[in-house]
């Protein structure tokens, strides 16, 4: 509940403030939201399947967020930043949707 | 596909398990006392804020990429209102220009017309005008349309039913070998330094763009019609209509009036020195 609550004020302050995003860390800001959306649905899933923990959720949120920039980044130096970026999504992307569906079967039990 | 496997099966971050299994195994000496409690609370402050931090980072991106998409359509309308601007500019000093050139021509033709030189000099202007293209003039000829194909719904030859520059290029190039004296396309009249090229997708023929369908009227013999269908270039183009639906029709006009061109400057080129006079123009 108050997880939810923090996540639509953060939504709130985005849209009222929409802070700006230094041109420097544009490139990223597509990876780490994915990045974020994946922490997200693996900590509500985890609520579901009654092992929610506070400090894993955190850790590996940001941990996720910094190491999706980081590839990204390496990508960028190395000439392969997006085929990089595509691998992130893909890899984050089959984790969302896994993560979905168990959370669908947990609403649903179907 | 192990790696695939992997990632389906282990969607959820291991640490959940691991903490959950510790917990458990800690669940036993089941004791919490003020400090732990005290961690707990600060933990579960951390997790409000990182989803807020979660929150601001989606809707920062949502605004991002609408502002992006709203500026890029700005952009957009913007160059468009350029260019109809600058169009407009053109064709208003284009249109001042022939203007001008028609004063300049009635104040030559009334200077010219006072002596008897100056009237055989008038007509020679006239004639010389005339084959360069810096005269409006009428006739009899034919009209050559140039068309996209209209049926593009068979992808493999969808493309090949398009108007280029060179099919412009090879009809006028047919039409001048079939004898026309004068041609204008889509009215722009053709000169000898009149470039027909492509640019993007649009055609260009004295460096305005021209938007299909492409209308070629070509001054000549009597005769033109049959000359140019029977000529390779005729054939051709005849064969692709049947072909590829390509637009391409000639017809026979009984009186055809083309526009003057714009007069080209000559900046660098000289006359040579006339090899019958004795004296060169430039002796002092």
């Amino acid at each position: 509940m108050i997880a939810a609550l923090a996540l639509a004020i953060g939504v709130v302050l985005g849209v009222v403030f929409h802070p700006t995003v230094p041109v420097g860390l544009q490139p990223y800001l597509p990876i780490a939201v994915v990045a974020a959306l994946d922490a997200v649905f693996g900590a509500l899933r985890a609520m579901l399947d009654g092992i929610f923990d506070d400090k894993v959720f955190v850790v590996s949120f940001i941990a996720n967020v910094l190491v999706a920039a980081l590839i990204v980044f390496l990508g960028d130096q190395l000439g392969v930043g997006s085929q990089l970026s595509t691998g992130v999504v893909v890899v984050l992307g089959i984790r969302i949707f896994s993560n979905a569906a168990a959370i669908r079967r947990h609403l649903f039990r179907a | 596909m192990s790696l695939l496997i992997d990632v389906t099966t282990h969607a959820i971050d291991e640490g959940y398990e691991r903490a959950a299994a510790r917990r458990k195994a800690a669940s036993s000496e089941h004791v919490i006392d003020e400090r732990e409690r005290r961690s707990r609370r600060a933990t579960a402050l951390l997790v409000g804020i990182v989803l807020g931090v979660a929150g601001v980072l989606f809707a920062t991106s949502a605004v991002a990429t609408h502002r992006n998409a709203d500026a890029a359509k700005r952009d957009r309308q913007e160059l468009v209102k350029q260019i109809n601007d600058r169009t407009a500019q053109s064709d208003q000093l284009q249109k001042q220009l022939d203007e001008l050139r028609a004063k300049v021509t009635s104040a030559r033709d009334v200077a010219l017309s006072a002596s008897g030189r100056g009237s055989a000099l008038q007509r020679e202007i006239a004639e010389l005008e005339t084959v360069a293209g810096t005269q409006a003039v009428e006739g009899s000829g034919v009209e050559v349309t140039l068309d996209n194909a209209k049926d593009a719904s068979n992808p493999d030859t969808a493309s090949l039913g398009v108007i280029y520059d060179r099919d412009i290029q090879a009809v006028v190039d047919a039409l001048f070998a079939s004898g026309a004296e004068a041609i204008a396309v889509n009215g722009e009249r053709l000169t000898t330094r009149t470039a027909i090229r492509e640019a993007g997708d649009a055609i260009l023929v004295d460096y305005r763009p021209l938007a299909p369908p492409y209308h070629i009227d070509a001054i000549g013999p009597p005769d033109l019609k049959t000359t140019f269908l029977e000529t390779q270039t005729g054939t051709l183009y005849e064969n692709w209509r049947q072909v590829y639906g390509l637009g391409f029709s000639v017809d026979s006009r009984e009186r055809l009036t083309l526009p003057s061109a714009a007069e080209p400057v000559v900046r660098y080129a000289e006359p040579l020195p006339d090899p019958q006079s004795s004296q060169p123009l430039e002796s002092p």
